[in-house]
């Protein structure tokens, strides 16, 4: 099987994307802390994984 | 090849494999897709959408997983290294709220091993999706036909197999970290120089499991290698290597 090609963001794009985020999820510290003592529904851990994911590529 | 596009193909292929071996279990579930910055030297390799990997019973949700991989070259910049990697359980059909027990590697690790599980389920909710397991294998079978209570002590969590399991220095050393163990500041250097002498003993086992990988990566290292006259070469150790 051919390998799907990875997907590719611009810095932009991702700082965007990560502000998106943050504008649905409220208080970034507060979000991060309930993050952390695993207090998420499934949309707000998707969302927290995919923030998580945004900043390692940012390099954050 | 740059340095690039190589670690891309490596990302892309280690997608396609997570995607293939999680489809084995759960046929309709995302895939994983490596993503990265443009021009960058990270990889993040996850399930894209990020609904988790459902685990059915009888065609029903009883578990979830979710499984991201955090990705940069290694120290000879050859090779996709993980930085970080994170498994975790969810009861349910959708990872929310505190997982059951994750496994975690961290390669940075400092104060904790930089591979570990991580238990965090209540017993309350590992004994009701214990007492929903399927019968569809022996040990599911067998905690169907019981009345009892399930317990968190039924779980058989893996560690590694016969080559890669902890040593008695790796659970020590744990022991002493977590709980203040007196002596720890002292008997660190036993503990490490015993792990070392366990880690050497088992890779030599491991080479012998698997004689050509080890060929190839020693002449990748410069060595000239080759068989003795009138030798074969030895076979890779399958039950070894497949074993859980």
């Amino acid at each position: 099987m051919t390998a799907m090609t990875p997907v590719y963001y611009t810095l932009d794009q991702a700082h965007a994307r990560r502000n998106e985020i943050l504008s649905i999820v409220g208080d970034e510290a507060t979000f991060k802390e309930r993050g952390a003592r695993y207090e998420l529904d499934a949309q707000q851990l998707a969302l927290y994984n995919e923030l998580t994911d945004l900043e390692f590529l940012i390099g954050d | 090849m740059t340095e690039f596009s190589s670690l891309e193909r490596q990302a892309a292929e280690f997608a396609d494999e997570l995607t293939d071996t999680v489809k084995a279990v759960s046929p309709n579930c995302s895939p994983f897709v490596a993503k990265a910055i443009q021009d960058g030297s990270r990889f993040t390799v996850s399930q894209t959408p990020s609904e988790g990997i459902p685990l059915n019973v009888d065609e029903k949700p009883l578990l979830s997983m979710t499984a991201g991989y955090w990705c940069t070259v290694d120290r000879a910049k050859r090779f996709l290294a993980v930085e970080r990697s994170d498994i975790a359980v969810y009861p349910g059909a959708k990872a929310r709220g505190e997982p059951l027990f994750r496994y975690e590697y961290l390669r940075e690790a400092r104060d904790v091993p930089a591979a570990h599980i991580q238990v965090h389920g209540h017993r309350d909710a590992l004994s009701h999706v214990l007492s929903r397991s399927g019968t569809s294998t022996n040990r599911g079978k067998r905690r169907a036909t019981v009345d009892d209570i399930p317990r968190m002590s039924e779980l058989h969590l893996p560690v590694g197999g016969h080559r890669f399991r902890p040593c008695l220095e790796d659970i020590l050393e744990m022991l002493l970290d977590e709980f203040g163990i007196d002596g720890a500041a002292e008997s660190r250097a036993t503990l490490q120089s015993g792990r070392k002498r366990w880690r050497m003993t088992q890779t030599a086992s491991a080479v012998r499991d698997d004689p050509d990988s080890a060929v190839s990566v020693l002449k990748e290292l410069g060595y000239h290698i080759e068989l003795a006259d009138g030798e074969e070469a030895p076979p890779t150790n399958e039950s070894r290597l497949t074993a859980r």
